[in-house]
């Protein structure tokens, strides 16, 4: 397992250079001149966005330019934007505020998806459950944006229980909305594989053989049908959690939450390579190694995986 | 006179499925005393696993109900029991084992500790005195070198260790009755003998009635002392195996014997008689081997179902013309 683990992290070597000139090729071959954006309807001298060219390497060709970020990135150096910030900076102010969003949307997705979905199994057939399965249908069905501005209407500016937008209320208070709602999506799929693996298990052979065997039902539920029939959710939260950094974008804009989904929409916007390429590699990695986690931890919950 | 070991009484067993009313057993009659083999034989869809499960009582009480009928166990009535009664007696007194081991044991606990669970959800015994037990056992069913496979999974043993395994953890308590259900049908036909060998052996060691059900006609007249015949969830038949090969009173039992493949009497399942077995659905009226019964007349059709006659000692069969037939021999 550790040589597994080994040879995937090395194999994450290639991934992150092809990623990282791919970004960085698109936004090279973006439309438009990033300096003349910047100034646009100013008075400028041009010789000052000469400069700004000539300090940024703009002037280069591609290739050039795209060796001088990775050599800057490689002595931890991910570059400035252009009016000076360095991008580290921007990653420090910006990721903690990502990252409790989405491990708060986590925390909800494994709570109640996994939670309700127990539930539905446990009393099929009855109102909980048709309840479950039509709540996550139109979770399903309806655009997230949606499901956000609708959230932000009723708790934001009809009940008030919580700011509609920003994040000045700290954790938790200005976290669990955006966060059910960046959660929403995922966690409807969790409760209904939960679910539906959990049933599949009820009516599986060993679950017959361990009431055979006359163990009692909590032992029944815990050590056979749970045990087994979350394989599949752990697998899929695990890999959804990478997911939920990346999937930001929408829920922060709604509620305006200053995070990297925000910086990445803006960066883009403003043709900042450096930015833009530096979230989007970061954000491949943590999905490489969320991948990971979940391929090793799959090996723990199932003797039947060999690594080879 | 002291109650028979487990006794099945005019036993029915239904299911509500979508379709309809499934009337999977209709009427199921045979005693099981200390010790003793019966095999019960039938085709596939006869009833023989639901009056297993409902011996057993783990029939999905969702879709399964028990209309009519008593099973006792030493004279307690085992229908209608509250299930926490039912499951003390469960792996304890009254133990199963499942035709196909790969998918009864669960897969992602080792095979020790689910022979230990034994031990411990039922004896109290502590984690180290059920290993202990569950090594000492796992050794006794054959599983060469027990210690050092306690914590393999049941992916990493043949078919016939597997098969093992789940004996050794139904026989660790030594129960009084042990239901097999189609012990076999998932080995090769090497290792099928060894484990019918050993389940026989463990059965002469603790003196447990068994039920095997079969659909091995030549594993019946090695093991058993006495055979059941099912069709549609009735008995067809019951008696002493040499006296019912010898002389079957019944032509569905006639029609299984002469099903017996020749060159290989080991073949797993029995070649099927001409026709379907019944749609139990839609049971049809008087007997219901009719439809298929080489011999039936106008009385086979209507009801009343044939009643069980005696034809000779301990020799029962469910034919109008049981008598004629036993008379005739084979
Ligand atoms: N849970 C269930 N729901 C509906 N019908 C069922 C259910 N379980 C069993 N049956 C029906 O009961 C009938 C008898 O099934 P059973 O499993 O007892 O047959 P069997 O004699 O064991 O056959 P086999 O030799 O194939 O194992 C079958 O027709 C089956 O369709
Ligand atoms: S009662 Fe009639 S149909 Fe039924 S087995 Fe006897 S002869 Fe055949
Ligand atoms: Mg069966």
């Amino acid at each position: 397992m550790g040589r597994y683990a080994i040879r995937r992290i090395l194999q994450m070597i290639p991934v992150f250079f092809g990623t990282t000139f791919l970004i960085y090729a698109l936004m090279f071959a973006l439309p438009g001149d990033p300096v003349r954006n910047l100034t646009i309807g100013k008075q400028t001298n041009p010789v000052y966005l000469e400069y700004i060219r000539e300090q940024f390497n703009l002037n280069q060709p591609f290739i050039i330019q795209y060796l001088d970020y990775l050599k800057g990135i490689l002595t931890l150096d991910f570059g400035k934007t252009f009016n000076g910030t360095p991008v580290l900076e921007i990653f420090q102010q910006r990721w903690p505020v990502s990252v409790t969003l989405a491990l708060t949307a986590f925390g909800l997705e494994v709570l109640f998806g996994i939670g309700f979905g127990i539930w539905a199994a446990l009393r099929k057939g009855k109102v909980f459950d048709h309840l479950s399965l039509t709540g996550t249908l139109i979770v399903v069905a309806v655009p997230v944006f949606v499901l956000g501005y609708v959230a932000q209407w009723v708790f934001g500016v009809k009940l008030g229980w919580v700011a509609p937008a920003g994040i000045q209320d700290g954790w938790p208070k200005s976290y669990i909305v955006p966060a059910a709602v960046l959660a929403s999506l995922s966690l409807a799929y969790a409760l209904r594989l939960t679910r539906q693996s959990l049933l599949e298990a009820f009516n599986s052979d060993y679950v017959r053989t361990a009431k055979a065997k006359g163990l009692p039902p909590g032992t029944v539920l815990r050590k056979y049908s749970l045990r087994n029939s979350l394989i599949p959710v752990v697998t899929f939260l695990g890999a959804d959690l990478a997911t939920l950094m990346g999937g930001a974008v929408i829920t922060e804009g709604i509620f305006n939450i200053p995070g990297i989904g925000q910086q990445l929409y803006q960066s883009i916007r403003l043709h900042e390579s450096v930015v833009v390429v530096g979230i989007v590699t970061v954000l491949v990695i943590i999905y490489l190694f969320a991948n990971l986690i979940v391929d090793l931890l799959y090996g723990v919950l199932d003797p039947r995986i060999r690594y080879e | 006179m002291t109650p028979p070991l487990l006794r099945v009484d005019d036993l029915h067993v239904q299911f509500s499925t979508r379709d309809g009313i499934v009337r999977a057993v209709n009427g199921m009659t045979f005693d099981l005393n200390e010790g003793e083999t019966i095999a019960i034989l039938g085709e596939s869809g006869s009833g023989k696993s639901v009056t297993a499960q409902a011996i057993m009582g783990i029939l999905d009480p969702e879709v399964a109900s028990i209309p009519s009928g008593s099973i006792t166990f030493r004279g307690e009535e085992l229908v209608g029991l509250p299930e926490r009664k039912h499951r003390k007696l469960r792996g304890t007194d009254i133990a199963m084992i499942f035709q196909d081991a790969l998918s009864a044991l669960n897969p992602v606990i080792c095979v020790g500790d689910q022979v230990a669970e034994m031990f411990r959800v039922h004896a109290g015994a502590s984690r180290k005195s059920a290993k202990q037990q569950a090594i000492e056992v796992m050794g006794h069913v054959g599983i060469p070198a027990a210690a050092q496979r306690y914590g393999d999974y049941p992916h990493q043993f043949s078919g016939g260790m597997r098969q093992r395994i789940m004996i050794a953890m139904m026989i660790a308590l030594k129960p009084a009755v042990l239901i097999a259900d189609e012990p076999t049908t998932a080995l090769d036909v090497t290792v099928q003998a060894q484990i019918m060998e050993l389940l026989k052996e463990l059965q002469r060691e603790t003196g447990t009635g068994l039920i095997l059900i079969t659909h091995d006609l030549g594993v019946v007249a090695s093991v058993a002392e006495r055979i059941v015949v099912m069709y549609s969830g009735r008995v067809m038949e019951q008696g002493d195996v040499d006296a019912m090969y010898a002389r079957p009173a019944n032509p569905y039992t006639i029609g299984l014997l002469d099903s017996i493949p020749r060159l290989d009497a080991r073949i797993g399942r029995l070649p099927a008689i001409p026709g379907l077995p019944p749609n139990l659905l839609n049971t049809p009226s008087g007997c219901p081997f009719h439809v298929r019964c080489t011999r039936a007349e106008d009385t086979c059709r209507v009801d009343p179902v044939p009643p069980l006659v005696e034809v000779g000692p301990a020799h029962k069969s469910a034919c109008w013309f049981a008598e004629e037939v036993y008379a005739h021999g084979k």
